[in-house]
Formats: structure tokens, sequence, C-alpha cells
């Protein structure tokens, strides 16, 4: 651990090492949830690629890589239940994917449009692009279920440079006041965009600000699914329970570029990089799959290319669906338009079939 | 009952909690403290701290937590304890308030009203006068509600606490406690976005909200005794939407507009109002629409915030001037 | 068959050189394996195919420079190309341009001016609009009010004034003059069944003629004096005329006469041969003596001109008159053939007419229009005897000729029509 910590020092939680060997204690998840957490893997993999291709062919909008950030997407989405709530930024596609979000309706958004069938019972608010704001929402979300009683808890995810945004502070602030039912990530991949983490904050670790707001706070290796899965799984109990918030920060790399409009190759050492590719979170959990006989090169390989075609199916049925209407931004801007929209949607009308 | 317009919103959250349970109140020191204007007075006694409650000093916070609360199923009613500090949780506001719909193409609404006093003429320091509500047109999305009297505050409140939709509600200072009027106890609604006609007349068109609507009423009464000019004094109650077509009607029948407001004159509330009549009753103009606004400089402190506000005097020389041929 | 184009690949790019292919052509490719490198301002970025197939052809080279949309390989392989570019970063909206309506030249106009711009009429929307509703042209409306301002009541009062002048013209023939529409009486309209209007936008030359009339109408505040000469001398010199001009294969009619006896009018009467600049406020009095000669055409009124009748013989000026005619009909002439006339005649009687108020060719002074020569019974010294008599019209600008200019010029015309000898007075 070099670029996200101030402090190497500080080890963060691991149950897989590198090698995937156990290093820590097993936590209670079946063989079969264990295949399906490495299949969520590769999917978040495989659909993260797919979009950057799309995009270098003209067919998706820009797009943030989640490459070597699987085990954190995959990890803090799949210990959540149905009734609870998830907001996150823009690079954690394969958490709305374990949460339920169809991949063909991600695919429908990269081509730049608003799916308008989002399914809002999956309790995933839509990827937030300004910065830190959903650390508030997910805060929000979570004292309503207290004050409504509900057993529900909300997770919300950021960034390393989403820590320095007042409303990530203040989001802290009031979950601690009000103990919220809510898990706080902040997904510490080294960089925010150009900027490394070092020069984000003086903090030691993120984990460590947790204690200027009283709230409990956890730090992760960020490539290790099982960690990810263990701690978010206590954490998201806990609030269940009543027990109020924590902060985690998990510690992994951002192995892509920010976006498809990013070259990091100005910024940073392919060295670095490199490093990191050892460290892989999919490889790791492959390892320690297959000494545990669940899984071998073979059945590995099919996976994947059973993923392949349903990413490829996904996008197929993306571009099958149609456009969205030029003008039904309007049916969206209110629950009732006024006079004065209902006339500028007439205007625009006029000039849609000569685009 | 005779309320002034401080009792009138209190009643008128009392019966929202009371009829809704969805329904919560928060803000800085809307609590024991009861609000610094009291207009949250009694309401956590009542109605308990789950659901009236205090928040850190955040304006960001409070919003951003009310759009989750908002999202998640609750009605929240948010106070900020100055219109002038809006600014603070513009983005809130502005990138998810406004856009939670839009964003979602509907799957997720905010269904939030945002209440700050605003206004000057109160002797307040700094930034706790400031009418930042022009900078709200410029965002669709959000609805602009200011009521002139207390029987229009209660019925506006609960409209708009009813509306899906993010609204601003913005209580002038001025109008808190200066006069008490009728206003029933019992829970009752006015229409969002429908202009009310407090004066009718033919010569002229006047276009008011918020403490202004009692400036230009003043200034109609004596245009009336002085020249027998016959004003027609509009509270437009909705700032946004605006009631384009009750704006109409009147200068259709005048041929002449006067727009009164505190903010700034600069991309205002005048200002759109005179390129709708423009673009809508144009030809019936018989002069140039006027404007009288507070000037395009920051609120002046204390000791010079009477020379800044439109004054009945003010409304006076450009009813003068536009009676003119 | 299949293409990859070069997409925008972040966020408003336009070229990208690329840098290294990694297939060559035969080559099979896999769905999304990276096939080329390009460098782009930003970056070099690998580009991966959007098909699994052969490559069968490469057009850019190592090197080279592809733009935005340039096809930089074909695959063999069912089609599927790179898809709608509706993801494409810089979707451009179009929106739609009118075509700008560019004035059309009049063909009854005069000369074509570039005038000084002029200071616009002040006044407020509602008072424009009532000037319109009412056809009252502003700047024929003097502000009552010391700002300078035209105001409703100053419209209002124009209104009442045009209203109740009195009426110069008995009723007007013809449909070339200005026509009122006979109201249908109050029984014929209840015990008609409402039929439905029909509409037909004004277009080419009635466009243009309607403009041209209503500029005219509007400009120049008209009086026309009606008169009627003794056509006998003119009857004669025609009859005279006729066979000589004909072996010379001449058609002579009234008009050529008519306006050989005009010119040495104009020259004593410099003023009907004017024109009143209307920006600048000035009289223009012409040298040019340019005839224009009103003619009835399948789509409207034309009026050819006669350049510079002063210098042409009777025969000349008959055989352009015919010329210009028989063009004017087929609508054949030319630009200069059009428009620059000096003073106007009208040949009413062509048509059957013999009297009405000719509308002023703006931006001349005057009009002359005559009628059908008919026997009438006149009275001279005493006794009723039979004349044939020709009906004229003259309509002038009172702006800056009065009745008794317009009287003297009528009364030497007429002589000039009864006498038409008294041209020998001043032939060269």
């Amino acid at each position: 651990m070099t670029i996200q910590q101030i402090d190497p020092g500080l080890v963060p939680y691991q149950i897989l090492d590198v090698e995937g060997n156990l290093v820590g204690e097993m936590p209670d998840i079946s063989a079969e949830r264990l295949l399906s957490l490495y299949r969520f893997m590769q999917v978040g993999r495989v659909f993260s690629n797919k979009i950057i291709a799309l995009q270098r062919q003209g067919r998706a909008t820009t797009f943030g890589s989640l490459a070597g950030q699987e085990a954190t997407a995959v990890g803090l989405a799949a210990p959540m239940q149905p009734q609870d709530w998830l907001t996150t930024s823009y690079r954690e596609i394969a958490s709305l994917i374990v949460k339920g979000v169809p991949v063909p309706t991600l695919a429908y958004s990269f081509r730049g449009f608003t799916p308008e069938n989002w399914p809002a019972e999956t309790h995933c608010l839509p990827v937030q692009i300004v910065i830190g704001t959903q650390m508030l929402h997910a805060v929000g979300l979570a004292m309503a279920a207290k004050i409504a009683g509900d057993p529900v808890v909300a997770v919300g995810v950021c960034g390393d440079g989403a820590t320095s945004e007042g409303d990530f502070n203040e989001a802290l602030n009031f979950a601690g006041v009000y103990q919220a039912p809510v898990v706080l990530v902040v997904q510490n991949n080294g960089w925010a965009i150009s900027v490394p983490r070092h020069k984000q904050s003086a903090a030691s670790t993120f984990a460590a600000r947790g204690e200027g707001f009283g709230v409990p706070a956890k730090l992760v290796d960020g490539n290790d699914i099982l960690a990810v899965y263990d701690t978010m799984h206590e954490a998201i109990e806990n609030a269940r329970a009543g027990n109020g918030p924590t902060l985690v920060e998990t510690l992994t790399y951002r192995i892509g570029a920010h976006t498809t409009a990013d070259d990091p190759t100005r910024y940073r050492d392919a060295a670095e990089v490199e490093a990191w590719r050892a460290k892989d979170p999919i490889a790791r959990f492959q390892k320690f799959l297959t000494r545990r006989d669940l899984l071998d090169e073979q059945r590995a390989q099919q996976i994947v290319s059973e993923v392949e075609e349903e990413i490829n199916e996904a996008v197929r049925i993306a571009e099958a669906m149609p456009p969205m209407a030029p003008d039904s931004f309007f049916d969206y801007a209110a629950a009732e338009l006024s006079p004065r929209q209902q006339a500028q949607r007439a205007d625009l009308l006029r000039y849609t079939d000569q685009k | 009952m005779q309320m002034t317009m401080v009792e009138a919103l209190n009643s008128a959250l009392g019966l929202e909690l009371e009829r809704d349970r969805r329904v919560v109140v928060l803000g800085e020191d809307i609590g024991p403290n009861g609000g610094v204007f009291r207009v949250t007075e009694h309401l956590q006694e009542k109605y308990g701290e789950e659901r009236v409650f205090d928040t850190p000093l955040a304006e960001s916070g409070i919003i951003g937590t009310s759009i989750g609360m908002a999202v998640y199923g609750l009605r929240p009613i948010a106070e900020i304890q100055f219109a002038g500090f809006l600014f603070v949780c513009m983005n809130q506001l502005v990138s998810q308030a406004a856009r939670m719909r839009f964003r979602s193409a509907g799957a997720y609404s905010c269904p939030l009203v945002v209440r700050a006093p605003y206004g000057g003429g109160v002797r307040t320091p700094e930034m706790h006068s400031d009418s930042l509500e022009g900078a709200f047109l410029q965002t669709p999305g959000i609805k602009i509600v200011v009521p002139s009297n207390p029987y229009d505050a209660k019925g506006l409140l609960a409209a708009a606490v009813d509306d899906p939709d993010p609204v601003l509600f913005l209580e002038n200072i001025k109008l808190y406690r200066s006069f008490r009027a009728d206003t029933p106890v019992e829970h009752y609604s006015i229409p969002l976005g429908k202009a009310n006609v407090v004066r009718e007349g033919t010569d002229v068109s006047i276009f008011a909200y918020g403490a202004m609507v009692n400036v230009a009423l003043e200034a109609a009464k004596q245009a009336q005794q002085e020249t027998g000019t016959s004003v027609e004094v509009i509270d437009l109650r909705t700032i946004w939407p605006l009631d384009e077509d009750a704006i109409t009607a009147s200068v259709a029948k005048t041929g002449r507009a006067i727009i009164v407001h505190e903010a700034p004159r600069a991309g205002g509330v005048g200002a759109e109002i005179t390129a709708v009549i423009n673009e809508r009753c144009f030809y019936s103009l018989l002069k140039p629409i006027a404007r009288v606004t507070g000037y395009d400089t920051p609120y002046p402190v204390p000791g010079q915030e009477d020379y800044y506000l439109p004054t009945p005097a003010k409304v006076m020389t450009a009813l003068r001037e536009i009676m003119e041929p | 068959m299949s293409e990859l184009k070069l997409a925008d690949l972040g966020e408003g790019m336009h070229e990208a050189e690329v840098v290294e292919w990694l297939v060559k052509v035969g080559d099979t490719v896999k769905l999304d394996q990276t096939v080329v490198k390009v460098e782009t301002d930003k970056a070099i970025v690998e580009i991966p195919a959007p098909v699994a197939g052969r490559v069968s052809e490469i057009r850019v080279s190592n090197g080279q420079t592809a733009r935005v949309g340039d096809v930089l390989v074909v695959f063999d392989a069912p089609s599927s190309t790179n898809g709608d570019s509706t993801a494409s970063a810089r979707g451009a909206n179009t929106t739609a341009t009118m075509a700008q309506a560019t004035t059309p030249a009049s063909p009854v106009a005069s000369t074509t001016q570039a005038p000084a711009p002029k200071p616009r009429v002040l006044a407020a929307p509602a008072v424009r609009k009532l000037a319109f509703e009412l056809g009252i042209d502003l700047e024929q409306v003097t502000p009552s009010n010391a700002n300078g301002r035209v105001s409703l009541e100053d419209v209002k009062a124009l209104a009442e004034n045009v209203k109740s002048a009195p009426i110069a013209s008995p009723a007007p023939v013809g449909t070339r003059f200005i026509a009122s529409e006979p109201p249908a009486s109050e029984t014929e309209q209840q015990s008609i069944p409402q039929a439905q209007d029909e509409r037909q936008p004004l277009t080419g030359l009635r466009k243009r003629i309607a403009e041209h009339m209503e500029r005219s109408w509007r400009t120049i505040p008209h009086a026309t004096a009606f008169s009627e000469v003794d056509a006998s001398g003119l009857v004669a010199l025609r009859e005279a005329l006729k066979p000589v001009a004909e072996k010379r294969g001449i058609r002579l009619t009234y008009m050529p006469l008519l306006i050989k006896l005009l010119i040495p009018l104009l020259k004593e009467f410099p003023i009907f041969n004017a024109s009143l600049d209307d920006e600048r406020r000035e009289i223009v009095y012409k040298r040019s003596y340019h005839i224009g000669v009103a003619t009835a055409t399948h789509e409207g009124l034309l009026v050819p001109v006669l350049r510079n009748a002063d210098r042409l013989t009777l025969l000349d000026i008959a055989a352009n008159v015919d010329r210009l005619i028989e063009g004017a009909k087929q609508r054949t002439l030319t630009l200069p053939e059009v428009s620059g006339s000096t003073f106007t005649l009208n040949n009413v009687g062509s048509f059957g007419g013999s009297t009405g108020t000719p509308i002023i060719n703006h931006p001349e002074v005057a009009i002359l229009a005559f009628g059908r020569i008919e026997d009438k019974a006149i009275v001279e010294r005493g006794t009723v005897i039979v004349r044939p008599m020709m009906p004229l019209a003259l309509s002038f600008d009172h702006r800056l000729i009065d009745g008794a200019s317009s009287g003297a010029f009528m009364g030497r015309f007429k002589e000039l029509v009864e006498n038409p000898q008294q041209l020998m007075l001043d032939m060269i």
C-alpha cells in the first residue's frame, strides 16, 4: 500500500493476501455466493472495458473505468438488503449491477440517454456526477428510515477526492449527530484525476477522520473482496440494529484513466500501475477459489465467456432500444409543466424533423 | 381569527405535521428555540424531536439530507435561517433538488419545501436582508413563492408542502409581525402559480410581491387622490412560475406596467416580467415598462437601507412618469 | 462489410495521427481486439475492432492523419458499423434557418434610390398598432405633444380628417383604380346561404402592383382634375396620318399623338415632370422625358417606359409604343423598359372606360388618363352641336401642384389637342 496512504505503517484489514491466501478469518459466505461474487467482479470489469471500447468507436459517452476496483464495488453492495438505499458516484457501476439494476439499462445510459425505466425498487439513486453530494443524500435517506422506524440502511460511496468537499464533511457530521443508520464508503483509489492522495488531505487516513465526527471507522484492503464484504456486512447490520453510522475506507487503485477523456501517462508512473496490476482483485480471488476447488482455469474462462456474451447482448439490447424522443426531457422537468414550458415544448417540436 | 404572518405560518406548519405523518420540520434553532423568528414555536413540544429537530450549522447539510429524506418518502420542510445563506447550499438546491426528477426520468422526485426569511427595512446585519430570488429564476425545477400577508402565507405554505417538486418559500421579515389579518384556523390551500389582483384599476398595472405589495398599494391610493389615476395592483404570490396570463390580461387592459421588488434590478423578476410583456402584449403598451427596484449594488448597511429600498415615493415617481403622454 | 471510422475520442477532437497498426490486411480479428493506436492532442489511444472478422482494407497508413469520421479500416464481417453517432460528444444542434425573403424589385416603380436614413417616427406600440389598423401613415401624423411622440389622439384625429375630406372623384370605374365594394343588402344576406370565402395570397405582379399602389396612395396627397376635350382636330389629324404611317409599317393610334402633344407641355410646366424627394424634402426637376404608358396585361397593370420621348419622331414614338405594349403583354421587357418614367399616360379608353381617379405612378407628380372618344352634345355659341369628346382626368401631387397650375396645365393641353398644328411652331 503506497500511494493511497500517508502513513504506510497502518495496516488495512485483509482476509486474502495478494496471492489469494487466507490470512484472516473466513466470513460466513456460501460457495455459491462466493462464485456469484467472482462473477459480479468479472461483469464489472468486462462491462467497464466494453463501454470504453464503445466510446472509442463513437457509440458511448464519457465513461470512468473501474478496472482494478472491482472488489470494492462488488463488496460494498453485496451485503446490502433489497430495501437498503445506495448512492454512488460514477465509478461504482458494478455496485448498481449487484443491487439489481439491469445491465442494458446502464448500457443505454451510456448511449447518452436517460433510461426511462430506471428500477426505482432497487433503491439506487442515479449515478452522481457532482462530487460528494451523494453522501448527504445517503445520510438523509438513513435519517428518514430512522424517523419512519424502518429497518433500512443507506450506503453512500465516494472517492478520495470527494473527501475534500464540504458536503462529505457535513455528511459525516450529520451522520454522527443523528446516529443515522448509514455506511459512508470512501473508495480511495489513490488519484483524483491527476491529483494524488497525499495532495488531497494531510490526514493519515480518511478512516482516521471518522474520529473527528464521532463516527467509528474501518480501514480495509479494497482489492480484497472478502475483507470488503465482511467489513460492509458488519457495518450495515450494525446500522440496522440501531448502533449508528460507520465510515469505511477501502484502499484500491485506479488501473485505468480517470475517464475516457483522460491520459494518465501524463502524471503517473507506469511502474506504479504495473505494481498494482500485480495486486489485481480478480486474480487473487480466482487463486483463492481455485485453491478451494471452487474454480479452475477452464471454468474461469467459461465464466468470462458467458459474461462477455451477457455484456455484448446487453449492448445489443441497449442499441436496439429507441433513442429518447427529442422533447422527452420536458416530461421530467416538473410533475406538471407550466403553460410556458408547454409552449416551449411545442416550439422544440417544430424543429425535430430537421435535425 | 386575526393572525400575524408568523402565527399564520406556525398554524400552517402545525396543521401539516398533524395531518401527514411524512412531514418533518428541520433547521437551525427551530426546536426548543422555536426558530429565530418563532415561526416554529412549540412545534417540537407537540410533535416530538423525531419530526421537528435542530440541525448542525450546515446549509448544504440541511438541504442535502432533506433531499435524501424527500426521496425516501418523507415531506421535509427545511428552514435556511436567512435567505442570504441560500448560496451556501446552492449546489444541493440547483444540481440536486431541482434535478432529481429530471435525472431519474421520474423514478425519484423531491417534494421538498425550503423556507427562508428575507427582506429589508428591519436593521439586520450583513446578508440577513438580501433578496436572492433572481438567481433561482435561472434554475428550472424549483418553484418560488413569496406571500405578502398572513392569509396568503398560510394557504401558500400548505400548497407548497403538497407540491411534488421543490419549492423555495420566502418569508418577508418585515411582514412577519407588521400587521394582523383575518386567517382561518382550519387547513386551506391557495394554488401556486396564480397571482392575485389586490386592487383593480384601468390606467396602470403594478406587479409586486412580498412587502412591496403594500408599498404599491400605498402609492396607488396616493395616485388616485392626487390625479385620479386608476391603478391596478397585482400581488404575484408565486414568482416562479409567473402567472403570465394575469400579467398579460392586466397590461392588455391598462397599457402601462410597473414592477416593484426589493431585489437588485439586473436579471431579476422585473426583467423577466418585462420580457414576458414584450412577448405577449407588446402592442398594448403605451409607455415603456418601468421597474422600481433595489439598486445594482450589494445590500447596504442598516444606516442606509431605507434609501436603497423601493418606497411609495419612488413608485409615485414612476406612476407620474408613466401617466405622462 | 464493416467500417471502423475515427470517432471523437475526447470531447472536441478533430483529427488523429495513426501511430501503429497492430493488424494487417488478411488478419482475422476478434470483437473488441485492439487494431490500431492513434495519437490525439491529448494522448495515444487504442481503438478496438467493432466486429469479429477479417481485415480487408486499411485506409489510413502509419504516420498519416485521419479526421473524425474518416474510415480507418474495413472488415469482412456482417455489417455492424459504428452505429448511430447519438453518443457523439459533439452532437451538433442544427437550427432551422429561414430563407431570408428579399424585397423584390418593383417593375412599376421608378428609379431605385438609396435614401439617407431618416429618424423613425416616435410612437408607442399601441399607437403604431392603431395607425396600422386605420391605414394611417404615421409619417403623415403631426405629433401634438411637445415631446415629439405621436399619440393615440393624434392618430384618431387624422383618421377623422381623412374620413370627412370631400371626395374628389365620382364613383370610380374600372379595376385599375380604387374600387369600393357595394355593400350587400341586409335581406340579401339573410336569404343567401353562407358561402365559403376563398382566399388567395398576393403574389408576383399583383403583389408588386398592390405595394406600389399602397405606396403612391399613402405618400402622395392626390387631387384629380376632370375635364373633357374636343377631339375633332385630333381625330382629323389621325385620319390624315394613319394611311401614310401604315405605308411605312407603323400603326398610328392616339397614344403617340398625345405623347407628342404632351412633351411641349411638360417643358412649359416643368413641375409636372418632377418628383418630390421624400427623404430630403427636395423637388427634383427631371431634365429627361420618359413617358410611362400604362398597359393592361393578363397579370395586371404594367407601365412600360418610352425613354427620351422628346427626341423621337411621331412615327418612332408610335413604333416604340406598339413594341412596348406588346412586350409588356408578353412580359419580355427589360428593367430599363419598365422603370424610370417621369410622367405617365393612361389610356383608359382602351378598355372602354371613360374616366376615373388615376393613381399617380410614384415617385412622379402627375398622371393623365384619357378615355374613349365619343360623340357628345356640347354647346357652342348657344347652339347644341355634336362633337367627338375625349374625357380627361389629371391626378396630381397636391403638395407640389395646386389647383391653379393643374388648371393651367389642363387648359394648355386641351388647347394643343384641339389645335395640334401648333406643334409646328416649335418644330426644328
